[in-house]
Protein backbone atom coordinates (compact mmCIF):
# COMPACT_ATOMS: atom_id res chain seq x y z
CA UNK A 1 0.00 0.00 0.00
CA UNK A 2 1.39 3.12 -0.93
CA UNK A 3 1.74 5.91 1.32
CA UNK A 4 -1.27 7.99 0.47
CA UNK A 5 -3.57 5.29 0.89
CA UNK A 6 -5.92 5.07 3.97
CA UNK A 7 -5.04 1.93 5.66
CA UNK A 8 -8.49 -0.02 5.63
CA UNK A 9 -7.09 -2.86 7.88
CA UNK A 10 -9.57 -5.59 7.97
CA UNK A 11 -12.24 -4.32 5.39
CA UNK A 12 -12.01 -6.66 2.55
CA UNK A 13 -14.96 -7.14 0.06
CA UNK A 14 -16.54 -9.77 2.33
CA UNK A 15 -17.19 -6.94 4.65
CA UNK A 16 -18.20 -4.56 2.40
CA UNK A 17 -20.68 -6.98 1.74
CA UNK A 18 -22.00 -7.71 4.94
CA UNK A 19 -22.25 -3.73 4.83
CA UNK A 20 -24.42 -3.68 2.44
CA UNK A 21 -26.76 -6.71 3.93
CA UNK A 22 -27.05 -4.61 6.89
CA UNK A 23 -28.04 -1.50 4.79
CA UNK A 24 -30.57 -3.13 2.91
CA UNK A 25 -32.48 -4.45 6.10
CA UNK A 26 -32.27 -1.06 7.29
CA UNK A 27 -33.91 -0.14 4.92
CA UNK A 28 -37.11 -2.79 5.26
CA UNK A 29 -36.79 -1.79 8.91
CA UNK A 30 -37.31 2.19 8.27
CA UNK A 31 -40.16 0.91 5.83
CA UNK A 32 -41.87 -1.05 8.95
CA UNK A 33 -41.46 1.67 11.05
CA UNK A 34 -43.27 4.53 8.71
CA UNK A 35 -46.25 1.74 9.26
CA UNK A 36 -45.99 1.98 13.52
CA UNK A 37 -49.49 3.85 14.21
CA UNK A 38 -47.43 5.98 17.15
CA UNK A 39 -46.00 8.96 15.03
CA UNK A 40 -43.45 10.10 17.56
CA UNK A 41 -42.47 6.33 17.90
CA UNK A 42 -42.49 5.98 14.06
CA UNK A 43 -40.35 9.81 13.50
CA UNK A 44 -37.44 8.30 15.75
CA UNK A 45 -37.71 5.32 14.39
CA UNK A 46 -37.39 6.10 10.49
CA UNK A 47 -34.21 8.89 11.56
CA UNK A 48 -33.06 6.87 13.85
CA UNK A 49 -32.49 4.46 11.48
CA UNK A 50 -31.39 6.40 8.47
CA UNK A 51 -28.64 8.07 10.65
CA UNK A 52 -27.66 4.83 11.56
CA UNK A 53 -27.37 3.86 7.63
CA UNK A 54 -25.60 7.61 7.00
CA UNK A 55 -22.90 7.09 9.60
CA UNK A 56 -22.24 3.06 8.49
CA UNK A 57 -21.51 4.67 4.67
CA UNK A 58 -19.40 7.36 5.67
CA UNK A 59 -17.56 5.15 8.69
CA UNK A 60 -16.85 1.85 6.27
CA UNK A 61 -17.68 3.17 2.59
CA UNK A 62 -15.83 6.45 2.77
CA UNK A 63 -13.67 4.99 5.49
CA UNK A 64 -14.11 8.10 7.60
CA UNK A 65 -13.20 5.97 10.56
CA UNK A 66 -9.70 5.59 9.48
CA UNK A 67 -8.87 8.74 7.71
CA UNK A 68 -6.64 11.51 9.05
CA UNK A 69 -7.49 14.01 11.78
CA UNK A 70 -7.91 17.00 9.32
CA UNK A 71 -10.13 14.83 7.03
CA UNK A 72 -12.73 14.85 10.09
CA UNK A 73 -12.23 17.77 11.36
CA UNK A 74 -13.32 18.92 7.66
CA UNK A 75 -16.63 17.00 8.13
CA UNK A 76 -16.91 17.96 11.49
CA UNK A 77 -16.86 21.98 10.45
CA UNK A 78 -19.83 21.05 7.57
CA UNK A 79 -22.01 19.28 10.76
CA UNK A 80 -21.69 22.12 12.97
CA UNK A 81 -21.88 25.07 10.37
CA UNK A 82 -25.11 23.22 9.86
CA UNK A 83 -25.55 22.68 13.48
CA UNK A 84 -25.21 26.38 13.78
CA UNK A 85 -27.81 27.42 11.14
CA UNK A 86 -30.37 25.25 12.48
CA UNK A 87 -30.36 26.98 15.77
CA UNK A 88 -29.82 30.15 14.35
CA UNK A 89 -33.40 29.88 12.39
CA UNK A 90 -34.82 27.82 14.94
CA UNK A 91 -36.67 31.08 16.79
CA UNK A 92 -37.81 32.37 14.10
CA UNK A 93 -39.74 29.01 13.01
CA UNK A 94 -40.67 29.10 17.41
CA UNK A 95 -42.24 32.50 16.35
CA UNK A 96 -43.70 31.36 13.50
CA UNK A 97 -45.63 28.69 15.38
CA UNK A 98 -46.89 31.34 18.18
CA UNK A 99 -48.55 33.42 15.53
CA UNK B 1 18.12 22.26 4.53
CA UNK B 2 18.75 21.14 1.04
CA UNK B 3 15.95 21.38 -1.41
CA UNK B 4 16.29 17.82 -1.35
CA UNK B 5 15.74 16.82 2.20
CA UNK B 6 13.08 19.65 2.51
CA UNK B 7 10.50 17.77 -0.22
CA UNK B 8 11.56 14.60 1.71
CA UNK B 9 9.96 15.88 5.19
CA UNK B 10 7.13 16.91 3.18
CA UNK B 11 6.60 13.83 1.56
CA UNK B 12 7.18 11.55 5.01
CA UNK B 13 4.60 13.75 7.24
CA UNK B 14 1.84 11.53 8.31
CA UNK B 15 -0.73 13.75 8.71
CA UNK B 16 -0.83 15.07 4.95
CA UNK B 17 -3.61 13.46 2.69
CA UNK B 18 -3.39 13.37 -1.09
CA UNK B 19 -4.30 16.95 -2.46
CA UNK B 20 -7.33 15.00 -4.13
CA UNK B 21 -8.66 13.42 -1.84
CA UNK B 22 -8.65 16.21 1.12
CA UNK B 23 -10.21 18.63 -1.97
CA UNK B 24 -13.26 16.08 -2.05
CA UNK B 25 -13.62 16.02 1.24
CA UNK B 26 -13.60 19.63 1.97
CA UNK B 27 -16.45 19.92 -0.82
CA UNK B 28 -18.37 16.94 0.49
CA UNK B 29 -17.97 19.32 3.94
CA UNK B 30 -19.89 22.24 1.87
CA UNK B 31 -22.46 20.06 0.02
CA UNK B 32 -23.43 18.89 3.84
CA UNK B 33 -24.76 22.49 4.80
CA UNK B 34 -26.01 23.17 1.24
CA UNK B 35 -28.62 19.47 1.31
CA UNK B 36 -28.70 19.51 4.95
CA UNK B 37 -29.78 23.34 4.91
CA UNK B 38 -32.28 22.42 2.26
CA UNK B 39 -33.35 19.20 3.94
CA UNK B 40 -33.69 21.19 7.89
CA UNK B 41 -35.61 23.91 5.59
CA UNK B 42 -37.91 21.24 4.73
CA UNK B 43 -38.47 20.08 8.42
CA UNK B 44 -39.27 22.88 9.39
CA UNK B 45 -41.79 24.00 7.30
CA UNK B 46 -43.42 20.24 7.04
CA UNK B 47 -43.92 20.70 10.62
CA UNK B 48 -46.22 24.15 10.40
CA UNK B 49 -48.44 22.04 7.08
CA UNK B 50 -49.91 19.15 9.01
CA UNK B 51 -51.81 18.84 5.55
CA UNK B 52 -48.30 17.69 3.86
CA UNK B 53 -48.79 14.34 5.44
CA UNK B 54 -51.40 14.04 2.42
CA UNK B 55 -48.92 15.26 0.01
CA UNK B 56 -46.19 12.71 1.26
CA UNK B 57 -48.48 10.11 0.33
CA UNK B 58 -48.64 10.46 -2.79
CA UNK B 59 -45.14 10.26 -3.62
CA UNK B 60 -44.39 6.69 -5.07
CA UNK B 61 -42.75 4.58 -2.10
CA UNK B 62 -41.97 1.53 -3.80
CA UNK B 63 -40.18 3.70 -6.53
CA UNK B 64 -38.07 5.27 -3.37
CA UNK B 65 -37.66 1.90 -1.94
CA UNK B 66 -36.23 0.62 -5.33
CA UNK B 67 -34.01 3.68 -5.74
CA UNK B 68 -32.88 3.34 -2.46
CA UNK B 69 -31.71 -0.07 -3.14
CA UNK B 70 -30.02 0.84 -6.58
CA UNK B 71 -28.43 3.08 -4.85
CA UNK B 72 -27.08 1.24 -1.80
CA UNK B 73 -26.09 -1.33 -4.59
CA UNK B 74 -24.12 0.88 -6.74
CA UNK B 75 -22.29 2.35 -3.51
CA UNK B 76 -20.65 -1.85 -2.55
CA UNK B 77 -19.70 -1.54 -6.19
CA UNK B 78 -18.04 1.59 -5.96
CA UNK B 79 -16.04 0.44 -2.92
CA UNK B 80 -15.50 -2.73 -4.71
CA UNK B 81 -13.88 -0.77 -7.32
CA UNK B 82 -11.68 1.25 -5.49
CA UNK B 83 -10.47 -2.13 -3.41
CA UNK B 84 -9.47 -3.89 -6.76
CA UNK B 85 -8.03 -0.64 -7.85
CA UNK B 86 -5.42 -0.50 -4.66
CA UNK B 87 -4.40 -3.80 -5.35
CA UNK B 88 -3.95 -2.74 -9.24
CA UNK B 89 -6.67 -5.34 -10.31
CA UNK B 90 -7.52 -3.04 -13.49
CA UNK B 91 -10.44 -5.92 -14.81
CA UNK B 92 -11.91 -6.24 -11.81
CA UNK B 93 -11.90 -2.35 -10.43
CA UNK B 94 -13.28 -1.56 -14.42
CA UNK B 95 -16.27 -3.82 -13.91
CA UNK B 96 -17.69 -2.63 -10.76
CA UNK B 97 -16.94 0.80 -11.70
CA UNK B 98 -19.09 -0.22 -14.79
CA UNK B 99 -21.90 -1.42 -12.51
CA UNK B 100 -21.78 1.33 -10.15
CA UNK B 101 -22.74 3.48 -13.65
CA UNK B 102 -25.06 1.26 -14.70
CA UNK B 103 -27.00 1.29 -11.38
CA UNK B 104 -26.93 5.06 -11.14
CA UNK B 105 -28.21 5.31 -15.12
CA UNK B 106 -31.34 2.93 -13.92
CA UNK B 107 -31.77 5.63 -10.85
CA UNK B 108 -32.11 8.17 -12.97
CA UNK B 109 -34.75 6.38 -15.19
CA UNK B 110 -36.74 4.97 -11.93
CA UNK B 111 -36.53 8.73 -11.06
CA UNK B 112 -37.72 10.14 -14.17
CA UNK B 113 -40.47 7.25 -14.89
CA UNK B 114 -41.53 8.77 -11.30
CA UNK B 115 -41.39 12.94 -12.55
CA UNK B 116 -43.46 11.45 -15.30
CA UNK B 117 -46.28 9.87 -13.27
CA UNK B 118 -46.70 13.01 -11.17
CA UNK B 119 -46.88 15.46 -14.23
CA UNK B 120 -49.32 13.56 -15.58
CA UNK B 121 -51.44 13.90 -12.43
CA UNK B 122 -51.21 17.79 -12.80
CA UNK B 123 -48.44 17.55 -10.47
CA UNK B 124 -45.99 20.50 -10.65
CA UNK B 125 -42.71 22.34 -8.70
CA UNK B 126 -45.63 24.87 -8.67
CA UNK B 127 -48.45 22.85 -7.41
CA UNK B 128 -47.72 23.66 -3.82
CA UNK B 129 -44.82 24.52 -1.41
CA UNK B 130 -44.89 20.77 -0.94
CA UNK B 131 -44.33 20.07 -4.43
CA UNK B 132 -41.89 22.50 -4.71
CA UNK B 133 -39.78 21.03 -2.18
CA UNK B 134 -39.88 17.89 -3.29
CA UNK B 135 -38.63 18.62 -6.76
CA UNK B 136 -36.31 21.13 -6.04
CA UNK B 137 -34.55 18.31 -3.29
CA UNK B 138 -34.62 15.61 -5.24
CA UNK B 139 -33.76 17.12 -8.68
CA UNK B 140 -30.67 18.85 -6.89
CA UNK B 141 -30.37 15.49 -6.09
CA UNK B 142 -30.44 13.86 -9.24
CA UNK B 143 -28.05 16.97 -10.57
CA UNK B 144 -25.78 15.40 -8.43
CA UNK B 145 -26.31 11.60 -9.73
CA UNK B 146 -25.11 13.04 -13.31
CA UNK B 147 -22.14 15.00 -12.16
CA UNK B 148 -21.40 11.67 -10.49
CA UNK B 149 -22.17 9.40 -13.63
CA UNK B 150 -19.59 11.54 -15.60
CA UNK B 151 -17.00 11.62 -13.00
CA UNK B 152 -17.17 7.64 -12.70
CA UNK B 153 -17.34 7.30 -16.71
CA UNK B 154 -14.08 9.55 -16.80
CA UNK B 155 -12.94 7.62 -14.22
CA UNK B 156 -13.63 4.28 -15.53
CA UNK B 157 -11.73 5.45 -18.67
CA UNK B 158 -8.83 6.14 -16.46
CA UNK B 159 -9.24 2.38 -14.73
CA UNK B 160 -9.12 1.13 -18.19
CA UNK B 161 -6.06 2.31 -19.68
CA UNK B 162 -4.48 1.74 -15.98
CA UNK B 163 -3.50 5.16 -15.43
CA UNK B 164 -4.34 7.77 -12.18
CA UNK B 165 -6.47 4.47 -10.02
CA UNK B 166 -6.21 6.88 -6.96
CA UNK B 167 -9.48 8.32 -8.50
CA UNK B 168 -10.98 5.54 -8.03
CA UNK B 169 -11.45 6.87 -4.61
CA UNK B 170 -12.18 10.30 -5.20
CA UNK B 171 -14.78 9.29 -7.59
CA UNK B 172 -16.23 6.82 -4.78
CA UNK B 173 -16.35 9.73 -1.70
CA UNK B 174 -18.65 11.62 -4.15
CA UNK B 175 -20.86 8.58 -4.90
CA UNK B 176 -21.07 7.67 -1.63
CA UNK B 177 -22.18 11.43 -0.25
CA UNK B 178 -24.87 10.91 -3.04
CA UNK B 179 -26.16 7.98 -1.73
CA UNK B 180 -25.55 9.15 1.86
CA UNK B 181 -28.12 12.79 0.98
CA UNK B 182 -31.27 9.99 -0.64
CA UNK B 183 -30.65 7.75 2.70
CA UNK B 184 -32.29 10.92 4.55
CA UNK B 185 -34.18 12.10 0.95
CA UNK B 186 -36.17 9.10 1.09
CA UNK B 187 -37.61 8.64 4.79
CA UNK B 188 -38.12 12.34 4.32
CA UNK B 189 -40.38 12.50 1.22
CA UNK B 190 -41.29 8.75 0.91
CA UNK B 191 -42.01 7.11 4.07
CA UNK B 192 -42.71 9.42 6.60
CA UNK B 193 -45.78 9.98 5.53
Amino acid sequence: MSSDQVDMGHLTPKTYTIIWAILLGLLFLSLFAGMVKSPVLATVMIFGVAIIKAVMVMFYYMHLKVEIVYVKVAVLAGFLALFFFVVGVYPDVVGQFSK
Amino acid sequence: MSASTATNTVETEPMLAPHGRLGMWMFLASEVVVFGGLLASYIFARLRHSSWDEFASQTMTSIGCINTVLLLTSSLFIVLSHHWAERKDIKKSGKYMLWAILLGVLFLVFKGYEYQHEFAKGITPLTNLFWSYYFFITGLHALHIVIGLVINALTLREIRKGQNLQRVEVAGLYWHFVDVVWIFVFPLFYVAS
